[in-house]
């Protein structure tokens, strides 16, 4: 494991948060921990066809290519971000993934075409769902997560009632699948007196086929050594989800991630890592 | 004879929304108008062209105020009047009320949000319900509407205009006109094409979307549909671009946006299409009006 010097002598990062608002960036920095969210308009025609080309993936249809989160620590170095291009770099583009998922009517399409659809040239393939592993780019070389076995974020802690001096949400990329359901990934941000929370969301809903979340979960608490990274994989079918939707609620329920995500059954998968800092 | 639709335009253009049951004899008129129109309606130019709106009804006025007003200019609407936005309601019933009183003057295209599918998940069912004492009434009369919406317009014999593109189904516009077009939009076949597919730069032929089901035409296909035709564009709307517009396929195709700042998020900018009696296309590119961000606040502080 390497170890970092967290406070250099002679520099007392300050404990009285500095929250700095100048568009499209806005930044808080307590402790000498510093977060930065950018957010502006989406790619433009010219940045897509070079996005494409560098990827070999279609972009999204709202690709917030300039958007991002990014986590600085001046003293140690250490910088993490979250970025759309970098989480398009981690869709899967083998031949199996382009065919993993079809729309529901994907079957009734196929008959109906037939052998006309065979003899047409398909798209490149590519995992059309834009389903992703990204966890944020650890942009310094000297920090590595490292998987854990004894650390887990601690959610008694978070829960405790504290002021939020900051809190943002930035959008990375969206679409709609051609409004057959939906694929986003977004990453929200709090700072604490205590420490900072970061949850990156990838959310995909294929009408009556199935639903997914990606969650990445980054925690560090000021008074430990430690930043934790957590990701978990959740699915269900499209079924399962829109019977447990509340009488009171509509069909649009499906497109409320956050309400998706208290119905969406234990992880299929889960990781924790960590870094550890000297402190 | 109880629709006064000046009126009813003057309300809506004052942000007030229409009683339920003027919406009710609003779409059962404008249904009998266009259940007379063909799948193909030809106009002539000028006519100004407009792409996406989306609810963003603010907007919509700003297009009234750069493109000019009705009637003194043609319109062409190319579909996906709701959803998304948060005043698909009140967008519908101004068009609505307009394309009634100037029949001959505003042409409304069928998009792929014109279905009652995708308005149940993408927010006009939910806008409906909750701006009309939770009753779906209003949603029912509009979707009932959306069914006889037509499918294309053709601008002086030479400009095709369609929401998606084209189908491999269709190499003549005759084929367009057999369609039985008064249903819930497919999920395949001709008229689903039409609303759904997307043109690909990279491509000559059709392509299978990878998502199993629809298509991307490319090159060879535009060429060969202006050939058989005897047309020299293609107009369509569909996809969001940061610049409001896009010309495809050596300036045989266009794509015309016209929902700036989509979704509130997207700080991309919108275009209407003018084309002039001599076919010059000219695109007047627009931002988002202050008010839509503005009023947002109000719909969204309303909608909890």
């Amino acid at each position: 494991m390497f170890h970092t010097p967290l406070k250099r002598p002679g520099s007392q990062p300050s404990a009285a948060p500095l929250v700095v608002e100048k568009p499209p960036l806005r930044s808080i920095e307590i402790h000498g921990w510093k977060i930065t969210t950018c957010k502006r308009p989406i790619l433009n025609s010219e940045e897509i066809q070079r996005a494409e080309a560098e990827l070999e993936l279609p972009m999204p249809e709202m690709i917030f290519g300039h958007n991002a989160l990014t986590v600085e620590h001046a003293a140690s170095g250490f910088q993490l971000a979250f970025n759309a291009l970098d989480a398009l770099r981690c869709v899967d583009k083998s031949k199996e993934a382009a065919t993993r998922v079809q729309v529901a009517y994907a079957d009734d399409w196929s008959k109906a075409h037939g052998t006309e659809a065979e003899d047409l040239q398909s798209i490149k393939p590519y995992d059309w769902t834009y389903s992703t592993d990204y966890r944020g780019t650890v942009t310094s070389e000297a920090f590595k997560f490292a998987p854990s076995t004894t650390h887990r974020i601690d959610y008694e802690r978070l829960k405790q009632r504290e002021p939020i001096h900051f809190f943002d949400q930035v959008v990375l990329f969206e679409d709609e699948l051609a409004d057959n359901g939906t694929a986003m990934l977004d990453v929200k941000v709090a700072m604490m007196p205590s420490g900072f929370f970061i949850l990156q969301r990838f959310f995909m809903r294929v009408d009556g086929v199935l639903l997914r979340m990606h969650e990445t979960r980054i925690y560090h608490a000021f008074d430990e050594a430690t930043i934790l990274r957590e990701y978990t994989v959740r699915e269900d079918r499209y079924a399962v989800v829109a019977a447990k939707i509340p009488q009171w609620k509509d069909p649009s329920a499906l497109t409320d991630a956050d309400w998706v995500s208290t119905v969406l059954p234990p992880p299929l998968e889960g990781e924790v890592e960590v870094i550890t800092m000297m402190m | 004879m109880g629709l006064d639709l000046d009126r009813c335009i003057s309300t809506l253009l004052e942000r007030n929304l229409l009683a339920e049951s003027v919406i009710r004899e609003l779409c059962a008129k404008t249904k009998e108008v266009l259940m007379n129109e063909s799948n193909v309606v030809h106009v002539k130019a000028p006519v100004t062209v407009v792409g996406d709106i989306h609810g963003q009804f603010h907007d919509l006025l700003e297009i009234f105020r750069i493109g000019g007003r009705c009637p003194d200019t043609n319109y062409l609407f190319l579909g996906d009047y709701v959803d998304r936005g948060y005043f698909s309601v009140e967008t519908i019933s101004l068009l609505t009320c307009l394309k009634l009183r100037y029949p001959e003057r505003v042409q409304l295209v069928r998009g792929n949000h014109e279905t009652r599918a995708v308005t149940q998940t993408y927010g006009f069912y939910t806008e409906c319900m909750r701006k009309y004492n939770s009753s779906a009434e209003v949603w029912k009369c509009f979707t009932d509407m959306f069914d006889y919406l037509i499918l294309s317009v053709v601008i002086d014999d030479s400009i095709f205009c369609v929401h998606g593109g084209l189908s491999p189904s269709i190499q003549n516009i005759d084929q367009i006109k057999v369609i039985d077009r008064f249903r819930e939009v497919p999920h395949e076949g001709p008229m689903a094409d039409l609303v759904w597919s997307d043109p690909d730069p990279d491509k000559e032929d059709f392509v299978v979307s990878p998502r199993g089901a629809g298509y991307y035409f490319g090159s060879a296909v535009v060429q060969k549909f202006l050939h058989m035709n005897s047309m020299s564009h293609i107009l369509r709307a569909h996809q969001l671009c940061m610049e409001g517009y896009t010309v495809l396929f050596n300036e045989q195709l266009s794509t015309v946006w016209s929902a700036p700042n989509y979704c509130y998020r997207c700080g991309n900018k919108a275009s209407i299409l003018e084309v002039s009696p001599s076919l010059e296309r000219f695109f007047n590119v627009f931002d988002a009006a202050p008010d839509e961000d503005r009023e947002l606040f109000t719909a969204v502080v309303q909608a909890h």
